[in-house]
C-alpha cells in the first residue's frame, strides 16, 4: 500500500501503475530478460533491459515526486522487482540499486537533484548504484569508514576505495558516505559521478554467479563533489529517514526468488512427487511462508517512515526472514529437481547462488542479527 | 568469607548467617539450622526447603556444561499442529515449560526466544552489584541445557513476527511455525519516551539479562556518576545497589516522593531519610529533558532547567507489558493482554498469556510469585485440568538494605475508597495500613515493622476474602 507525501515539487506525468505496470514487466520479462538471464548470471550487464524497466516505470512507483501519485508505494516498486527476480536475480539486484540512488535523492532536501537528475534516474535514462555496503556496516560497528573527505567551500575532495559496488558503469550515479575532517568533523552524504576525474573503476573479483551486475571496485582520488550534490548533512537523521525504505526495498528479491523455487518444485511434482514427498519444506509449505512473508512486509510498506524502534526492529526481521527462507526454498527446488537442478545452465543451482547472495548482500543475515540483538538490548 | 551463606534457588535470595533476616524475627547470628520450618523466603515466599548453601549452588553451575554465550541450534522439530508452543524465556514461560512436563511427560513443548533461552533469577537484577556478581554469574543454566533437562526443542535467537490465531500459526525470522496450543509470555519492557538530544539514544532500560549485562559493562569503567529516571520500586532498589558498587546517583522522578503509589509519603520519608547518607541525591518533581554527549560522558538536562555532568543514565519508569503482537493477531488487550483467572486463557480460546504480558481483572502481575501460579493455571488448563489463578494482594519486599520495607499496596478497586492510617512510629520505624470499608486492604512497614509483614498479610487476605 502507499503513505502520502506531505508536498509535491513537480508534477510529473502519472506512471502507469497496477496491473498496466506489471503486465508491461512481464513482457520486457519474456521479450528481452529471459533470453540473457544465463549470460547475465556469467558476466554480461543488461544496460537495455534496464532502460526498458525504467521506461516502463518500475522505478519511480516508490517516489512521490515521480509517479504522479504523490504516493511513496514501495509495494509496487517491490512487486516489479518480484516479478523480475523470478527470471533473474542479478537484473532484480541492480533495480533494487537504481530504486535506492533514486529514493536517495527523494529522501534528501536537495531540490537541484530533485530536479536535475531524480526524473533521468527514475526513468532508467540514467543509471546508478547504493555504494552504502561498507557505510552501513561502519554505522553498525562492524568496519571503519574506508572513504574520507577534506572539505573546502563549496565542496569535498574525497579520497579512499570502495570494494565492489554494484550496478556502475562509465557515468553511473552512486551514494558515498564519507568522513570529512578538519574544523568541523562529521559524517556526510553525497551523489558521486563515476566518470568524474579521480575515480576508477577496477574489476577486480570474480564471482561465482551474478557476474553481469556491474560490480567493480571503485578508487576515489582526489575527486571534488560540490556542495550541489549534498545528500545527507547532517548525516544521521537523513539516513533514519529513509533506513526502513532502504532495506525494505531489498525484499522484492528476496520473493522473487522464493517463487520461482516454488515453481521448479511444482513443475516436477507430476514426474517426482512420489518420492518428493519424503523431502522436508515441500512447495505447498514454502507457499505458505512466502504468502506470510508477503503480507508481513506489505503491512510494512504502508508507513515507511515511523521511527519507532519495534518498527525499524520489525523492518530488520522481515529482511533478515526473506534471506533465511529464500536459502531454505532454494535448498528445497536443488533436492526436489534432482540432477537435473544440478546441470551447467539449471535455473535451480542458478537460484541457489543468487539466494545465497541475498544471505550475504549488505545487510548480510549476520549482520540483521548483530544489529537485530543489539537493538534487544537497548 | 567462611560465614555460610544459602541462596533461594528461587529467586536468589542469599541468607547469611550473620546477618541474620532481622525483618522476619531472625536474629543475626541465627543458624541456618535453627530457623523454623515456617519461615519463608522474604524476596519470593517459598520455603527453608528451597534453599542450598551457595557451595552447591555453584558445584551444580559448574556441572552445567552448556555454553554462558549463544547456544547452538536447538535440534528437534519446532512446533507443530501437536505441539504446545511457548513464546519467551523469562520466569513465565521456563515455569509453563516446567509445571507443563511434570503434569505430561511426552507432550511436545517448543519454546521460542529472541535471546539465548538462559535461566536467570530476575529479581536480583537489582541486588547482583551488592552481592558481589557479574551478569554471567546470575546464568543458572544455558537454554540448551535447560531445554534438555525438560525435555523441551529450544528455537533461540528467533523472533515472533506475528501470530494467526484462525490458521494456528506463527509468523518468525526463521520461517512458519505451527502451533496446537500457544503460550504468550511476552514479558513488559521499560516504558519508552522520548527525550530530546543527540545522545538521548544512550539512555539504558534494564529488563532483562542482556540489558543489563550492558548496563554492567558501563558501570565497569570505574566508579560513575548515574542519573535514574524514575524513583518507582527499580529505581531506588537500582539506586541503592548502585551505591554498592561505589558509583554516585542522582534520582529523578516527576512525583514528589520515592516510591510513587506504592508507599504512603511517612514510608517514602523514611527511605529517603536512609538513602541520603549514601549521598543518593532525589530531585523530587523533576525528570529528563534532553541528553547530549559532554566529552566522555553526557549533560543531562532536566525539566527544571538545571544542567548536571553525567556518566550514565538509565530509565526506570515502570514496567509496560508487551502486548503488540497480541494486538496485531486481534486478540483482547488492555494494558496487558487479557486472561481469565480461571485458566489464564486469552480472547482465543488456544492462546494463554502468562507473567508480565498477561492482565487479570485489570491487573497485571509483575512479581515472581503470582506469575508462579499463573504458569500452574496455563499448564493445569493445558492438561484438562483446573488450577484457577488466585488474585491475591501484592506483597512486596523492597530491596533497600539501608531500611527494611514491606509493602503491600491496596488493590486498585480500593484504591481510591480509603486511607493510610498510622499505626505505630519509632524512628525509622514505621506501620501503617490502608483502611478501605472497615477493613484492611493494605499496609507499608520500615524498619523494625518490616518484621510483622506475614501477619498482616494473612490479615489483609482474609478481609479480602471477606469482602
Amino acid at each position: 500500500m502507499t503513505a502520502m507525501t506531505p508536498t509535491l515539487n513537480t508534477e510529473p506525468s502519472a506512471a502507469p501503475e497496477g496491473e498496466l505496470l506489471f503486465n508491461a514487466i512481464r513482457d520486457i520479462v519474456r521479450d528481452k530478460l529471459a533470453p540473457l538471464t544465463v549470460k547475465i548470471d556469467q558476466g554480461y550487464y543488461p544496460a537495455e533491459v534496464l532502460r526498458a524497466l525504467g521506461e516502463a516505470g518500475a522505478f519511480r512507483q516508490h517516489l512521490a515526486s515521480q509517479s504522479g501519485r504523490g504516493e511513496y508505494d514501495l509495494q509496487a516498486a517491490l512487486k516489479a522487482m518480484d516479478i523480475v527476480s523470478q527470471e533473474c536475480m542479478s537484473t532484480g539486484f541492480m533495480m533494487w540499486a537504481q530504486d535506492v540512488v533514486c529514493w536517495y535523492i527523494e529522501m534528501s532536501n536537495n531540490d537541484y537533484l530533485k530536479q536535475t537528475l531524480l526524473p533521468r534516474l527514475a526513468s532508467g535514462e540514467a543509471l546508478g548504484g547504493t555504494a552504502l555496503s561498507n557505510p552501513m556496516k561502519y554505522l553498525a560497528g562492524i568496519e571503519p569508514l574506508l572513504v574520507s573527505a577534506t572539505e573546502t567551500e563549496d565542496g569535498f575532495i574525497l579520497n579512499g576505495s570502495l570494494p565492489w559496488i554494484s550496478n556502475l558503469g562509465p557515468d553511473h550515479w552512486f551514494g558515498s558516505i564519507f568522513k570529512v575532517g578538519g574544523d568541523n568533523p562529521r559524517d556526510v552524504m553525497a551523489l558521486v559521478n563515476t566518470s568524474w576525474p579521480g575515480m576508477e573503476l577496477k574489476q577486480l573479483a570474480k564471482f561465482c554467479g551474478m557476474e553481469g551486475t556491474g560490480t567493480y571496485a571503485l578508487f576515489f582520488k582526489d575527486v571534488f563533489v560540490p556542495k550541489t550534490h549534498l545528500l545527507g548533512d547532517p548525516l544521521v537523521p537523513y539516513l533514519k529517514k529513509m533506513k526502513a525504505g532502504f532495506i525494505l526495498l531489498q525484499t522484492g528479491m528476496a520473493t522473487g526468488v522464493i517463487e520461482s523455487c516454488i515453481k521448479l518444485c511444482e513443475d516436477v511434482e507430476p514426474k517426482l512427487g512420489h518420492v518428493n514427498c519424503y523431502l522436508d519444506d515441500r512447495p505447498d509449505e514454502l507457499r505458505e511462508e512466502l504468502e506470510d512473508a508477503r503480507e508481513a512486509i506489505a503491512g510494512l510498506c504502508e508507513d515507511p517512515f515511523n521511527q519507532d524502534p519495534d518498527y525499524i526492529r520489525t523492518v530488520l526481521e522481515a529482511r533478515l526472514l526473506g534471506g533465511e527462507l529464500v536459502v531454505k526454498a532454494a535448498n528445497s527446488a536443488m533436492l526436489h529437481t534432482g540432477a537435473n537442478g544440478y546441470l551447467h545452465d539449471a535455473p535451480a543451482q542458478r537460484k541457489l547462488r543468487e539466494a545465497y547472495f541475498v544471505a550475504i548482500v549488505t545487510p548480510a543475515t549476520k549482520h540483521l542479527r548483530k544489529e537485530i540483538d543489539a537493538m534487544a538490548a537497548a | 568469607m567462611s560465614t555460610p551463606r544459602w541462596i533461594c534457588k528461587t529467586c536468589g535470595w542469599i541468607y547469611d548467617e550473620t546477618k541474620g533476616d532481622p525483618d522476619s524475627g531472625l536474629a543475626p547470628g541465627t543458624r541456618f539450622e535453627d530457623i523454623p520450618d515456617d519461615w519463608s523466603c522474604p524476596l519470593c515466599g517459598v520455603t527453608k526447603a528451597d534453599f542450598i548453601t551457595l557451595e552447591e549452588y555453584a558445584a551444580q553451575r559448574a556441572a552445567s556444561s552448556g555454553p554462558k554465550t549463544r547456544p547452538p541450534r536447538a535440534k528437534g522439530q519446532v512446533g507443530g499442529e501437536d505441539a504446545v508452543v511457548i513464546i519467551g524465556s523469562g520466569i513465565a514461560g521456563w515455569t509453563v515449560a516446567e509445571r507443563l512436563r511434570e503434569r505430561a511427560p511426552d507432550r511436545p513443548i517448543t519454546l521460542l526466544t529472541a535471546d539465548d533461552g538462559c535461566v536467570y533469577p530476575k529479581p536480583a537484577l537489582s541486588m547482583a552489584i551488592g552481592q558481589g556478581r557479574s551478569a554471567d554469574d546470575l546464568v543458572e543454566y544455558s537454554g540448551s541445557d535447560k531445554a534438555a533437562e525438560l525435555g523441551v526443542t529450544l528455537q533461540a535467537n528467533t523472533r515472533v513476527m506475528g501470530i494467526k490465531p484462525a490458521d494456528k500459526r506463527l509468523l518468525t525470522s526463521k520461517g512458519n511455525v505451527k502451533y496446537g496450543e500457544l503460550v504468550l509470555a511476552l514479558g513488559a519492557s521499560q516504558r519508552r519516551r522520548v527525550f530530546e538530544g543527540d545522545a538521548a539514544d544512550d539512555i539504558l532500560r534494564v529488563n532483562d539479562l542482556a540489558s543489563y549485562r550492558r548496563m554492567r559493562d558501563r558501570l565497569n569503567e570505574g566508579p560513575l556518576h548515574v542519573t535514574l529516571i524514575g524513583a518507582g520500586l527499580i529505581g531506588v532498589e537500582f539506586a541503592e545497589d548502585l551505591h554498592a558498587g561505589g558509583h554516585y546517583v542522582t534520582l529523578l522522578d516527576l512525583g514528589e516522593q520515592l516510591l510513587g503509589r506504592l508507599a504512603p509519603p511517612p514510608v517514602a520519608a523514611r527511605l529517603l531519610e536512609a538513602l541520603k547518607p549514601h549521598g543518593i541525591d532525589f530531585r523530587p518533581g523533576v525528570s529528563l529533558d534532553s541528553l547530549e554527549h559532554d566529552g566522555g560522558g553526557y549533560r543531562a538536562t532536566l525539566t527544571s532547567g538545571e544542567a548536571l555532568h553525567t556518566d550514565l543514565v538509565i530509565s526506570a519508569m515502570g514496567l509496560v507489558p508487551n502486548i503488540d503482537l497480541a494486538k496485531k493477531a486481534g486478540l483482547q488487550v488492555n494494558r496487558g493482554i487479557h486472561a481469565d483467572p480461571a485458566d489464564m486463557r486469552t480472547s482465543d480460546p488456544h492462546i494463554f498469556a502468562v507473567g508480565d504480558c498477561a492482565e487479570v481483572d485489570g491487573r497485571s502481575y509483575f512479581y515472581i510469585e503470582p506469575i508462579k501460579r499463573q504458569a500452574e493455571a496455563v499448564a493445569a488448563a493445558l492438561c484438562g485440568e483446573s488450577a484457577p489463578f488466585e488474585r491475591k494482594p501484592t506483597s512486596i519486599r523492597v530491596k533497600t538494605p539501608s531500611l527494611a520495607l514491606n509493602l503491600c499496596p491496596p488493590d486498585l478497586s480500593v484504591a481510591d475508597l480509603g486511607r493510610w492510617v498510622l499505626e505505630d512510629e519509632h524512628g525509622a520505624a514505621c506501620r501503617m495500613t490502608f483502611m478501605a470499608q472497615g477493613r484492611e486492604a493494605g499496609y507499608a512497614l520500615s524498619g523494625s515493622e518490616a518484621a510483622r509483614a506475614s501477619e498482616l498479610y494473612e490479615a489483609v487476605c482474609r478481609d479480602m476474602t471477606a469482602a
